[in-house]
């Protein structure tokens, strides 16, 4: 084929700078360590490389929720551990005061220390977070969950919220618990009253009337018995039957049907559970009931505040003490358990984003790992197709250095 | 003997002229576009004497232009793609960097708004996280407001680079046209004017690098010149001007125009292809146009998708959320969607107003509306070029009593003209996502009024004995009259069991004695199975209750006033992120822009290998044409030998004339 000098210098030239652009592509890319740059680059590995992108940032997001998360809750189980240890302490107090022996002094001595006791739970429940906020007034963090009443009593001015916070997709976990869910509505053991007929005729009144037995109680629960008196010949019985049905009750030791039975003031009567005294004199057809309560809850400040108030409170019989200090043993205990199951929550939460962070973990190292073969150079690639590209470039120097010198100019001068 | 001195004679002549040729070749090696000339040489007529034919010598017959008009035709166009492949090439890469660099691009601002978003959300008290969530969401609106202007801006370039480019090739249209008038004179007058067609040549060349066109060769070595579908550019030595004209449809945009002599102006149409002009247009029109509708559907995206749940929040401060971003329907939004034709009947006071009415089910495309008649219209998405009942099966054709009203792909376009009926022929160019890119900005300007919380709570009433236990309740509607008072729920309301299957909702105004709803809401029935969403819909709030109830039990709903640790509706926000809320519920905000993206990106790269391709054909056809019109300088320096021996040989034979003259002088003389 016939060559023009000029196309013969452009072809020369042309390669030149091919394989100059080659070698500064390779040099940048082996710069930067990065094989696509912008989705020009490889518009097939880009729409990858974007959705592995943000996979990696969303999982980063996650892992910033699951710390904070995390923060929250170890908090608030660190703070119903504080809780539950004043809790114990305040049972093993209850159990000392139980003991007979106990004189006023020791009583007052063990109330006092519960009063204390008392305003250490306060500010526990009251207790604030990183950001000052209170920990277990739900949603209203910025409000004190737990006064004292000027009644009297306690109550929770916070709500039921709960802040959630995603630690995964799809995965909402909630970091807090509302006191409302925790230390109110506990419920307490179950107890009567007794009730006079107001058609009584004579001047008997009941007095001291306390559960004894809880578990009988609870049996019975939530039945009510009548006494009945009947006074015949000078002689006053009495006999206990059960409201539903009208059967007569058993009672005393060794248990016998409390039918007909003779009475005397002041006698403390015992039957399922409940004993208490009736004084006076009944006239014939008589009656009192002992009427179930209603099922009571109460919070946990005022379960350990009653038991402080009810150790000094003046003319408790030893049944009613007892009562008091039974109550409060169960009442604490189903403190203890609703606190416990939230304990038991917070650590499941934990454990579930300690599974869910090495879930993400593993995805985000896959992620990256995939980013990377995707995105990124392969060096020993690159770095031997420069080697090449800088030698083609060499020999394209100096061939066009040899070809450019030829001409037939320089042979024909005279 | 004079025979001899003649033939010697002409043999230095023509000697001399093959020299001057040669010498002509090698000092014009360089010049671009030069065919390199030979001169011919021919034997001159015989003379018949005593019975011989004899010879009288040699003269130049021409002087011959070699080249190829295949080859030269085919250069041509290759050059014409070439440039078009490098134009466009090169404004590709401008975008794929403008969109997919992290500083200059979206998804840096997208991801570190959702972020921060998240960081707010994960503490909603802290004033510090809203901050820094207000900034980034300020951070990205700008960014939407700055790659919608930066596209507009390299759009006005393109149109003045269109325009010049225009003038340019106008001007050789000139030169094509004056060097047809100069080569017609010479050619008549019997010679080819070998420079004058090497020049005309290089000027069509030039005119092929700027705009695709096609040479249709006439007599006396002239040409004509069309561009695009046959439209005139060069006939014969009168020459049209490329130029520039309003785009009736939509008078911001110009389009490419030709002026003929007579002064009238007409569109070239879309048959421009090739050549700068045909990479400019293509970049200008198409990929610049879906660029602007890609970034504002995804701004609509980001405003709609938001500010509907952030309307249903509540703030820091404890009053119901309002528009985060710049709301999809404001009056100005809906009124930079529709631009009305200049043509359109008298008065001008149509109005066809687009809202949008589903983000999820926008397109990115433009629409066209055409009226037929006084109500009949032809509704086009300009994508696919799809219209009306092909378009969607609701879109009969045919408008009833104005003001009627057009649903068609997410938005609602309303028709109205206080003067009367549409007339036939009254167009209107719908752009629903062209220009929210731009209009999109931050609505809320201090933290605490970022509505994260939700504006309801519930409440389980301490003595209930059922194990029932009410949700956490949402909000639908913030515009029902429960939320008309601020801070409050207007009344609150408890829900109370009547029976393990049954309740009442009623007014909790005094929570000691709830009374009657008006109108009551008395005697329901208990759907157990969750979610129950157990208040009428149109309360505007809702609460599921799972479990058995006990009769007596109650529930309570309230303003969550107080409520700083709630992130209810933050939470909702954050879902944004991974939620399908484009393409019909296909694409989330970043995967739409991900897509977007590899689009421009697969343009480029498209673009990019159509550059190289085209380069080495150009290269191909450049050395294909060179190899038969180009100079080789080895051939000249060869040829000035052979022409200077040639010569010397001739003035030789001169020599032997004189001298064979003189032998016969001298005998002579004696």
């Amino acid at each position: 084929m016939r060559i023009s000098t000029h196309q013969a210098f452009l072809a020369g030239l042309q390669g030149l700078l091919e394989g100059q652009a080659n070698v500064t592509r390779l040099q940048e890319q082996i710069a930067t360590g990065k094989r696509v740059d912008t989705p020009g680059d490889d518009p097939v590995a880009a729409p990858q490389i974007i959705a592995l992108k943000r996979q990696i940032e969303l999982i980063n997001q996650y892992k910033k929720n699951a710390d904070t998360a995390t923060n929250r809750l170890q908090l608030e189980e660190t703070t119903l551990g504080s809780i539950e240890n004043t809790l114990q302490g305040v049972r093993q107090l209850a159990i000392q005061a139980g003991d007979g022996a106990l004189d006023q002094n020791g009583r007052e001595a063990i109330a006092a220390e519960l009063q204390q006791r008392v305003e250490e739970l306060l500010g526990l429940v009251n207790t604030r977070g990183v950001d000052s906020e209170y920990l277990f007034s739900g949603y209203q963090a910025d409000t004190q969950p737990f006064v004292r009443n000027a009644s009297g009593g306690f109550s929770y001015r916070g709500d039921e919220g709960q802040l959630f916070l995603p630690v995964a997709t799809d995965l909402n976990l909630a970091v807090n618990d509302s006191g409302k869910a925790l230390f109110m509505g506990i419920p307490i053991p179950n107890d009567f009253t007794m009730q006079a007929d107001p058609g009584n005729g004579g001047s008997a009144v009941a007095q001291n009337a306390a559960v004894i037995n809880q578990a009988d109680f609870d049996a019975f629960y939530p039945d009510d018995a009548v006494i009945t008196f009947s006074v015949a010949g000078g002689t006053t019985t009495y006999s206990v039957t059960r409201v539903s049905d009208g059967a007569a009750i058993s009672g005393g030791t060794p248990p016998q049907p409390l039918t007909n039975m003779a009475y005397t003031p002041g006698e403390a009567i015992a039957f399922e559970g409940m004993q208490l005294e009736i004084t006076g004199t009944p006239a014939d057809g008589d009656v009192f009931t002992a009427v179930h309560d209603n099922p009571q809850k109460l919070d946990m400040l005022g379960i350990v505040d009653r038991l402080a108030q009810g150790l000094v409170a003046p003319g408790t019989s030893p049944a009613e003490y007892g009562e008091l200090i039974s109550d409060a043993l169960i009442s604490l205990d189903n403190v203890l358990s609703s606190i416990n199951r939230t304990v038991a929550q917070i650590g499941s939460r934990l454990n579930t984003i300690e599974s869910v962070q090495e879930a993400n973990a593993d995805i985000k190292l896959m992620s990256q790992n995939t980013l990377s073969k995707v995105e990124d150079l392969d060096f020993t690639e690159a770095i031997s197709q420069l080697t090449q590209g800088t030698f083609i470039l060499q020999a394209a120097q100096q061939s066009y250095a040899a070809i450019s010198n030829l001409s037939l100019f320089n042979f024909i001068r005279s | 003997m004079t025979e001899l001195l003649n033939i010697g004679l002409s043999g230095l002549n023509s000697s001399r002229i093959s020299l001057r040729v040669a010498g002509h070749n090698v000092t014009n090696a360089n010049v671009e576009g030069y065919s390199r000339q030979s001169a011919e040489l021919g034997t001159r007529p015989t003379e018949f004497l005593g019975g011989f034919y004899l010879g009288t010598g040699v003269e130049v017959e021409a002087v011959r232009r070699i080249t190829n008009n295949f080859l030269v035709a085919g250069l041509r166009s290759d050059t014409s793609v070439y440039a078009g492949a490098e134009t466009l090439s090169t404004l590709m890469d401008q975008l794929d960097q403008l969109f997919s660099n992290s500083n200059s691009g979206l998804s840096g601002n997208m991801s570190s708004f959702f972020s921060s978003l998240q960081t707010a959300v994960d503490n909603p008290g802290s004033i510090e996280a809203r901050q820094v969530f207000l900034s980034s969401a300020e951070g990205l609106t700008q960014k939407f407001n700055s790659l919608h202007n930066q596209l507009l801006v390299l759009q006005r370039d393109i149109g003045l680079q269109v325009e010049a480019v225009a003038q340019q090739a106008t001007s050789y249209t000139r030169e094509i046209a004056d060097l047809n008038a100069q080569i017609a004179i010479a050619t008549n007058s019997g010679s080819n004017p070998n420079d004058l067609l090497d020049k005309r040549e290089q000027a069509l060349n030039k005119l092929a690098e700027l705009v695709n066109i096609s040479v249709i060769p006439t007599d006396n070595n002239g040409v004509t010149v069309s561009v695009g579908n046959g439209q005139p550019l060069v006939v014969g030595t009168e020459a049209f001007e490329l130029t520039t004209l309003a785009n009736p449809d939509n008078p911001s945009q110009r389009e490419l125009a030709i002026r003929s002599v007579s002064g009238a102006v007409s569109p070239v149409g879309n048959g421009v292809s090739g050549g700068m002009l045909g990479g400019l247009l293509s970049v200008k029109g198409e990929v610049i146009d879906d660029a602007l509708n890609n970034l504002g559907r995804i701004a609509l995206g980001v405003s709609g998708s938001l500010n509907a749940l952030h309307n249903l929040g509540m703030d820091l401060e404890g009053n119901l959320g309002g528009d985060l971003l710049t709301d999809i329907n404001n009056a100005n939004s809906i009124a930079n969607r529709t631009t009305a034709n200049g043509g359109n009947s008298l008065p001008q006071d149509q109005v066809v107003s687009v809202s949008i009415s589903d983000v999820n089910q926008l397109t990115t495309s433009d629409y066209q509306l055409d009226f037929t008649g006084a109500n009949t219209y032809v509704l086009t998405r300009v994508s696919d070029g799809v219209s009306n009942a092909a378009l969607d099966p609701s879109l009969t054709g045919s408008l009833g009593a104005l003001p009627a009203t057009v649903t068609v792909d997410g938005m609602t376009i309303t028709l109205e003209r206080p003067s009367g009926a549409f007339a036939a022929g009254d167009r209107f160019l719908i752009q629903p996502t062209r220009g929210f890119a731009d209009e999109i900005a931050l609505q809320v300007d201090r933290a605490q009024e970022v509505a994260l919380a939700s504006p309801i709570r519930t409440t389980t009433n301490a003595s209930n004995t059922g194990n029932a236990a009410i949700s956490a309740g949402e909000v639908t509607d913030k515009s029902t009259p429960f939320f008309a008072a601020a801070g409050q729920l207007s009344p609150p309301v408890t829900i109370r069991f009547t029976s393990p299957t049954s309740y009442d909702i009623l007014d909790n105004s005094n929570p000691s004695a709830p009374v009657a709803l008006a109108p009551p809401q008395t005697g329901l029935t208990y759907p157990p199975v969750a979610p129950n969403g157990i208040l009428p819909a149109s309360f505007g709030f809702q609460v599921d209750i799972t479990g058995t109830p006990a009769a007596g039990d109650s529930f309570s709903v309230d303003y969550n006033a107080g409520g700083v640790l709630d992130n209810r509706a933050g939470l909702a926000m954050v879902g944004v992120q991974t939620s399908s809320v484009l393409e019909n519920g296909s694409m989330t905000l970043e995967s739409a822009y991900g897509v977007f993206t590899q689009e421009i990106g697969t343009r480029t790269s498209t673009a990019r290998n159509n550059l190289e391709a085209s380069q080495t054909l150009l290269e191909q056809s450049q050395a294909m044409l060179q190899s038969v019109a180009g100079v080789n300088l080895d051939e000249e320096a060869a040829r000035l030998v052979e022409f200077e021996q040639a010569y010397n040989a001739s003035a030789q034979v001169i020599n032997v004339a004189r001298s064979i003259f003189d032998t016969l002088l001298s005998a002579l003389r004696g």
